[in-house]
């Protein structure tokens, strides 16, 4: 598992469950969170320049998260990307991945795996 | 005759009786004095009889005091002189005498002759009476003869064309005998004429009734008809299935007298109308294992979702559990997230079993807001993976209605995917779907009326009296079976399911279920 530090991650997801529950396991191990509904709230957010990582669901009504990683990725951000989706097919796999993500889970995921995708990417 | 008349006839005879025995011919006849004198008398007393017999009493007593003249002038000496003494008082007192009783009998026997020739009349006339009477019941009689004669050959005419129908037709009174037992009963019953006639036609059938027969009765009596489907067990033990149609009749009086029952064996028909519901049923499934086998991705988004959930609530918990002081209030509100996502789930499971586990029909009281509630948590993710935004606008007063849950549920499912489609190349801000639930109040009662209205491509130039056809699609992969199979689900609850052009765009379709009473 990866050592607490305290950096922002934020988490943009349609589901309010499943927003809660990682702010919970983020929190846990010392990460500061922040939790977005959808990718215009994110890009509409302040926390939107201090985020250290980036946890992106792609399905979502409006913008949906490859759009949003693709947008990050023109707009040169530099913030990473963690995508956690309950869609993970090959195709999607290797669109988000040439998109600019760090790493792609689906969803149901391991939390060691997400919580080490997350680290790895702050270390970049 | 006039009175004049008989009193100048009554005076005349006694002169022409005076004259005939004192004439030429009196001497002529009689010759000698004292015999044509004694003739004369008599002949004179006789003219005053036979004045008063054919002339009355009044003529009588005129011809006998002429003819007591007569007497005392010609006959009684001295001769051609009246002397005025008692033999002339005695002689007119006894032709008075005479006279008045002839007269007196003459008239008794005339009014008894008027007596009788009244009642003869009479009895004439009371014959005449009694016998145009007699004549007008005979001709009633055979008015009636014939009328009946008719009638019967009409009867016979009539029950002969019931031996021609291919229909079964009985006739039992009131009491269910049987009076009646056309050729048509014979070939499906297998029971000859005279075997049936005499019989309890529901005994002799072992009818089965669709409802309870003192329902039925009251029915037939209230209205004089009745219709249903009965089943019948024939001569050699098969049971089969009638339409029966039952017309009570009416004596003169209005009283029922018997019941006419026409049944038509619809078993055949029934058991092809059986394997096509189990055909049906069959297809529906099909069909809603591949409206789910579309939805396969989008049903495992709605599982994955609170699995990962509950994986990362569970991570959580173990790392707070680990610390020296763990904040017991975060780990006990984990855990009952944890226990809501499971549950959460499981409900997804739960519907999708529901909709692939069962072929058959089970119609039972149904709310049809849980129908749409199910189909909305199983498309969801479907409908957000095509950008589309979902509104419900749901009466809360929906009526319940009898159905079967899944095949309304699959219609939903249908009309939400159809709609998910007719807005996928549509602009973003017309990807919106609505779902609305109200109540219709018709004449024949409360309706529940469920609409899908999307402002998707339309139905343009699509043949609508088409649309709902077996193999019609518009799409490049559709089978065109799930409209088709829609319609005979919503038909077959007693519904009807239609379509309409939005005024703007897109399509709204309609269904609408009899509520239950």
């Amino acid at each position: 598992m990866s050592e607490p530090i305290s950096r922002l991650i934020s988490v943009v997801d349609d589901d309010a469950s499943l927003r809660r529950s990682l702010r919970n396991l983020l929190t846990s191990v010392g990460f500061r969170v922040e939790t977005f509904a959808s990718a215009e709230e994110f890009l509409t957010s302040a926390h939107r320049q201090n985020t250290g990582c980036l946890v992106l669901d792609l399905r979502m009504a409006g913008m949906n998260g490859l759009e949003l990683l693709r947008y990050l990725a023109t707009s040169a951000s530099g913030t990473p990307v963690v995508i956690l989706t309950a869609h993970g097919t090959d195709e999607a796999r290797q669109q988000c991945l040439q998109a600019g993500a760090v790493a792609f889970l689906s969803k149901p995921f391991q939390a060691d795996a997400l919580l080490d995708a997350i680290s790895t990417a702050l270390e970049r | 005759v006039p009175p004049a008349l008989r009193y100048g006839l009554a005076a005349a005879s006694v002169v022409a009786a005076a004259a005939l025995t004192t004439g030429p011919l009196g001497h002529w006849l009689i010759p000698e004095e004292p015999e044509r004198f004694v003739h004369g008398i008599t002949f004179l007393y006789a003219t005053a009889v036979m004045s008063a017999w054919l002339g009355g009493r009044g003529p009588g007593l005129v011809a006998a005091l002429l003819a007591a003249l007569a007497v005392d002038y010609f006959f009684t000496p001295p001769v051609y002189w009246i002397t005025l003494d008692f033999d002339l008082f005695l002689r007119v007192a006894v032709f008075a005498l005479s006279a008045l009783l002839v007269g007196w009998l003459t008239a008794r026997r005339r009014g008894m002759e008027a007596a009788l020739r009244h009642s003869r009349d009479e009895l004439e006339l009371r014959v005449q009476e009694r016998t145009a009477d007699l004549t007008r019941s005979n001709q009633q009689l055979h008015a009636e003869i014939a009328a009946r004669t008719r009638a019967e050959k009409t009867l016979r005419e009539h029950a002969q064309l019931l031996d021609l129908t291919h229909d079964t037709v009985f006739v039992r009174d009131m009491n269910n005998v049987i009076t009646y037992w056309n050729r048509g009963a014979e070939e499906l019953y297998g029971w000859k004429r005279h075997e049936a006639v005499g019989k309890v036609s529901h005994e002799l059938l072992q009818t089965v009734f669709p409802a309870p027969l003192d329902e039925i009765a009251l029915q037939l009596i209230q209205t004089e008809r009745w219709e249903g489907e009965l089943v019948h067990t024939r001569r050699d033990g098969t049971k089969i299935v009638v339409a029966s149609r039952w017309s009570l009749q009416r004596d003169d009086r209005r009283q029922p007298t018997a019941t006419l029952e026409t049944n038509n064996d619809i078993t055949e028909r029934k058991r092809a109308e059986d394997a096509l519901v189990r055909a049906q049923a069959e297809l529906a499934h099909v069909t809603r294992l591949t409206a789910l086998g579309e939805l396969a991705a989008s049903i495992a988004h709605e599982v994955n979702q609170p699995l990962a959930a509950i994986v990362a609530d569970a991570s959580a918990c173990l790392h707070w559990l680990a610390a020296d002081r763990p904040p017991l209030d975060s780990v006990r509100a984990s855990l009952a997230a944890i226990t809501d996502d499971g549950r959460r789930a499981a409900e997804v499971i739960a519907r999708i079993r529901a909709l692939v586990s069962r072929s058959s029909i089970d119609q039972q009281p149904c709310d049809l807001t849980g129908v749409i509630w199910d189909v909305l948590l199983l498309v969801r993710a479907e409908l957000r993976q095509h950008g589309l935004f979902l509104h419900t606008s749901l009466a809360t007063d929906l009526p319940l209605v009898m159905g079967d849950r899944i095949q309304l549920q699959q219609v939903l499912l249908n009309l939400l995917l159809n709609a998910a489609d007719a807005c996928r190349e549509v602009p973003a801000e017309r990807r919106r779907l609505l779902v609305r639930a109200t109540v219709e109040r018709r004449d024949d009662g409360a309706w529940a009326a469920v609409a899908v209205a999307d402002a998707g491509i339309g139905l343009g130039d699509v043949d609508t009296a088409r649309l709902f056809d077996a193999f019609y699609t518009t799409k490049s992969g559709g089978l065109g079976m799930g409209l088709s199979i829609s319609r005979s689900i919503i038909e077959r609850h007693g519904g009807r399911l239609w379509a309409t052009a939005n005024p703007d765009h897109g399509a709204t379709f309609h269904f609408a279920l009899p509520a239950l009473q």
